[in-house]
């Protein structure tokens, strides 16, 4: 099983699909900082506003990270290709190995098990991945342009409000809210992956099972948008400025659900995967 | 050892010691930027504690307080009352459904040597992450008597202002917005560099605070 996993990991980070995704990601992280913290950090008077001397607030942070300036370009192309960038790596992978039979030569080896839990780990894992890494990239390039200023409601420098999901841990404990956008976009990139390789049981094209998370996320865009279901749509959970209000217990059980049942239907088609 | 092996074995070890490298830089940079900031204090009031305009106001206002006698929270009727034909152009939008309005009663004075403008109209009202501004529009009609917000030496004044609260800015969370009254209120005087604000407490009836009958202060 290790020697499996440890393959078709090795097969996934080191294909040039997981690069070309990375690099889009961090193009578009690198490209959030360029136009919006390092204007700040180096615009004339920024000393003046950090001295306290103006009597107003500072840029911090917690307010100009990738995920917290939904006005800007580049977080609204990263977060609306979020389910395309997730896929890309390793998505199609299981449709290509069942449409050239290489799946079958495997299976006869190592067992069914073995390979499709090895692929649906390895698909989930890359998918959060290629998402995450440039988040990361983007809060510590941040972080090292503009202070940690603790987030206060007031200011109005921030894009979350009271109507917000968790809104009472990002002005309570920022770094925790976060972390926990970090999880849920692991989470919901690695869900857009798998839900990818799943549809590879069922239809046999590359390019429709890459393409099924973003249409799916683009239509339930625009079908919930105008109503108080548009903050579960799955662009809006994912970006932590949250456009729309939405709740986190739901939130957090849809996830679950949809992990499960992929996983679920993933080991049930793959244990009665008999095309030899 | 094969000499394949001993060179990845090499570009391991350089690629850990870049990465380490990275961390050290990054990190002190991080520290670098967080250190300009000036030391951040927390100062917090209660109600009818004097609050010096210096500490949030500059040097210049020095001599001029400002303190907290009470406040009531009312809903669109009780407002109606106190403020009658008040029209909220939010609620008349469509923008919200629902409003709570928290009245507070201030006492500016100037102890000090030099006119001082009254900040009243630049304070802001904070819950938890809720948070607004004074209504500027509602501060002729509950202080008839007021004609300036300008305080002479040795003057002082009582000064009501209004802080507006709807239903829609709360989302999903209606807990909170039902026992808004109770959600830890905070009137911000200043938030950068230091937190300076006065807890007001739970708030009291329109009556407690000497509201009604056309505001008769």
């Amino acid at each position: 099983m290790r020697n499996m996993l440890a393959f078709e990991l090795r097969r996934a980070f080191t294909g040039a699909p997981f690069l070309l995704a990375l690099t889009v990601g961090l193009i578009l992280a690198v490209a959030n900082i360029v136009l919006v913290a390092a204007p700040s950090a180096l615009s004339h008077g920024y000393g003046q506003l950090v001295d306290g001397v103006v009597g107003m607030s500072p840029p911090s942070l917690f307010g100009n990270w990738i995920g917290l300036t939904p006005g800007t370009i580049t977080t609204a192309i990263f977060y609306y290709v979020v389910p395309l960038i997730a896929c890309i790596p390793f998505g199609a992978s299981l449709c290509s190995d069942l449409d050239s039979r290489y799946a079958s030569q495997v299976i006869v080896r190592e067992g069914r098990g073995r390979y499709f839990i090895a692929k649906a780990t390895t698909v989930f894992l890359i998918s959060g991945v290629v998402i995450i890494v440039p988040l990361v990239v983007n809060i510590v390039t941040a972080a090292c342009l503009l202070p940690q200023i603790p987030p206060d409601p007031t200011t109005r420098l921030y894009a979350v409000m009271a109507n917000s999901m968790l809104a009472g841990l990002f002005f309570a404990c920022p770094w925790g809210y976060i972390s926990l956008f970090l999880v849920l976009t692991f989470i919901g990139a690695g869900i857009f992956g798998l839900a990818s390789s799943v549809l590879a049981f069922f239809v046999r094209n590359v390019f429709i099972v890459l393409l099924a998370p973003f249409a799916f996320c683009a239509v339930a865009q625009l079908v919930t948008q105008g109503t108080f279901l548009a903050g579960f749509a799955p662009l809006n959970v994912l970006l932590p400025a949250q456009p729309f209000p939405s709740i986190f217990w739901i939130v957090a059980c849809a996830m679950g659900l949809t992990l499960v049942a992929l996983v679920a239907v993933a080991l049930f088609r793959g244990a009665r995967y008999e095309e030899f | 050892m094969s000499a394949r092996r001993a060179r990845r074995l090499i570009i391991l070890l350089l690629a850990i010691v870049v990465v380490a490298v990275a961390c050290v830089l990054i990190g002190l940079r991080i520290r670098e930027v967080n250190d300009a900031l000036p030391e951040r204090h927390v100062l917090a009031y209660g109600v009818g504690d004097p609050v010096s305009y210096a500490t949030f106001a500059g040097e210049k206002s020095d001599g001029a307080s400002l303190s907290v006698l009470g406040s009531a929270l009312l809903d669109q009727k009780e407002l109606d009352q106190v403020v009658p034909g008040f029209e909220n152009r939010v609620i008349q939008a469509g923008g919200a459904s629902d409003m709570k309005v928290l009245v507070v009663r201030l006492r500016l004075v100037n102890a000090g040597d030099k006119a001082v403008d009254s900040p009243a109209q630049y304070l802001k009202l904070r819950a938890g992450a809720w948070a607004n501004g004074v209504d500027p529009l509602l501060i002729p009609p509950m202080n008839p008597s007021l004609s300036t917000l300008r305080l002479q030496p040795g003057e002082q004044e009582e000064v009501l202002v209004a802080f507006e609260a709807y239903d829609t800015q709360f989302g999903f969370n209606t807990e909170q917005w039902q026992n808004f009254s109770q959600s830890g209120l905070q009137l911000v005087l200043a938030s950068y560099p230091d937190d300076v604000f006065i807890n007001l407490g739970q708030p009291g009836s329109p009556q407690d605070l000497g509201l009604g009958e056309g505001n008769k202060q």
